[in-house]
């Protein structure tokens, strides 16, 4: 399976999914492009220090006017199919999606950080800002397909973590981002070897996800070579 | 130091009121005291369990009165009673202006999600898992919070997650009313442990509450010294429960 990241951000869930892969942690699945809409992203340098191929699709032409939604998610599509991609996967993408959807239905997933459906519509630091503005003590994060609406895709992996008194957006943003960093390449892993079924129940799509025989364990086992000690927590 | 004076509120079987007389009965839950059970149902559990516990019973049913005049006769029992802490635990009617103005910060009730998710109109547990099981979430978890006149947006005091594993919703898909119990009753452990913790926290003054600009967020000052203590006391409560000393969830089976 060959896939893509699409990432507008520092791109350090990028950097982890590409670390998984190139070590074979991930099995079975190709890393070919880490795709942005933001040239100068933190992103884009660190796909150059491991050797990922990047393309860059900005929302402004050449002669800078502004693309139509249309036409931005248009060039999108044509770079992935370039590239034989059959999954993608947004970490810290930042552009709501339609056309691309309907190229690759369920095909796409997205890492949110927060307990979906507490904090969905926001982006980045603003989901860490809410969360202690509305004084949560527990958030975490979300895997979910992406469908056409905001963060509403069926869940694929969450993930809870406590947040502290002494918590600030950025310290909250770190331990979320350490979750997300593992659960993404569990994520595409998981979506790779055929572990996970769409069920349709009382008119709403659920993501159920098989972790049995194994799986897990063996999981875990690839996680632990790589991460170390690190990865001996869960 | 002074004892503060606690009244349960509870409409259902009354499993957390069980949880939070056991906490005070093995010395867990401490510098409190449960001084009376109210409720809307004189045919409930939680009716049974204060018997059981010799737990005074303030009764009176509320459907057809107006939520005021209610409220207005409970603040009256209260008050002669020197009740400064309301607990609604499987409190299954609206709360309203009158009791939540005269018990505002001092009114605490548990919810079982983690909020802001699965809030709002939906009141019995049951309707809360089965939303949540419908939704595919994988986390979810128990929010004990103070009651604002914004009833499921006031400040949360503690929260707990569970997670859903995959038997669950395999259970879900042949026969969802049994996930929905079995979702159900995992969760409720947890509650039986939150909600003592979050009474203890508010009786030990271990409750601040701030102003953020977009309403008021309860913070917690309790320590590691006071978060380890509690955590060793409430292991008795664990084991008491095993040992079948108490009944704790036990009940529920």
């Amino acid at each position: 399976m060959k896939f893509a990241v699409l990432a507008s951000g520092e791109g350090t869930v990028f950097e982890s999914i590409a670390l998984y892969a190139k070590r074979g942690v991930i099995r079975g699945a190709d890393l070919v492009l880490l795709l942005t809409n933001k040239p100068a992203s933190g992103a884009v340098g660190r796909a150059k220090a491991l050797g990922v191929e990047t393309a860059v699709v900005t929302t402004k032409r050449p002669d800078g006017t502004k693309k139509g939604k249309e036409e931005f998610e248009e060039e999108i599509i044509e770079v992935l199919r370039g590239y034989g991609v059959e999954f993608c996967f947004l970490a810290g993408w930042n552009k709501v999606l339609d056309l691309v959807v309907d190229e690759y239905p369920y095909r796409i997933m997205n890492t949110h950080p927060s307990l979906l459906p507490a904090f969905a519509g926001l982006y980045g630091l603003e989901v860490h800002r809410a969360v202690l503005e509305r004084g949560c003590k527990v958030t975490g994060c979300t895997i979910h397909f992406v469908d056409k609406g905001v963060d509403t895709g069926p869940i694929v992996l969450q993930k809870a973590v406590e947040v502290s008194d002494d918590d600030t957006v950025e310290s909250l943003a770190e331990k979320v981002k350490a979750l997300e960093r593992r659960l993404a390449p569990m994520a595409i892993q998981l979506y790779r070897d055929g572990r996970i079924s769409l069920v349709e129940r009382f008119g709403r799509l659920t993501a159920r996800v098989d972790l049995s025989g194994g799986w897990l364990e063996e999981w875990k086992r690839r996680e632990r070579e790589l991460l170390g000690s690190q990865g001996e927590g869960e | 130091m002074k004892s503060t004076g606690i009244a349960v509120m509870a409409s259902r079987r009354g499993s957390n009121f069980r949880s939070v007389l056991d906490h005070v009965k093995l010395g867990v839950l401490r510098d409190c005291e449960v001084l009376a059970l109210v409720t809307n149902r004189a045919e409930c559990g939680a009716v049974k369990v204060a018997r059981e516990y010799g737990v005074p019973v303030i009764h009176r049913p509320v459907e057809g009165l107006a939520l005021k005049e209610w409220e207005e006769w409970l603040v009256d029992e209260l008050s002669g009673l020197g009740v400064e802490l309301l607990v609604l635990a499987g409190w299954d009617w609206m709360v309203g202006w009158t009791l939540i103005s005269r018990f505002r910060w001092r009114m605490m009730a548990i919810h079982p999600s983690l909020h802001p998710s699965f809030t709002g109109t939906l009141m019995r547990a049951e309707e809360v898992h089965r939303a949540v099981l419908e939704h595919g979430v994988k986390v979810t978890g128990c929010t004990v919070y103070y009651v604002d006149f914004n009833v499921d947006a006031g400040p949360i005091i503690a929260q707990r997650a569970v997670e859903i594993d995959r038997e669950i919703y395999e259970i879900f898909l042949r026969d969802p009313d049994a996930a929905v119990f079995e979702l159900e009753r995992r969760v409720l452990r947890e509650e039986h442990l939150l909600l003592p913790k979050a009474i203890q926290l508010h009786v030990d003054g271990k409750v601040r509450l701030l102003e953020t600009g977009r309403g008021t967020i309860a913070v917690s000052l309790a320590d590691e010294e006071w978060e380890e203590e509690w955590a060793r006391r409430q292991s008795e409560y664990v084991s008491a429960t095993q040992l079948g000393r108490v009944r704790g969830d036990t009940a529920w089976r």
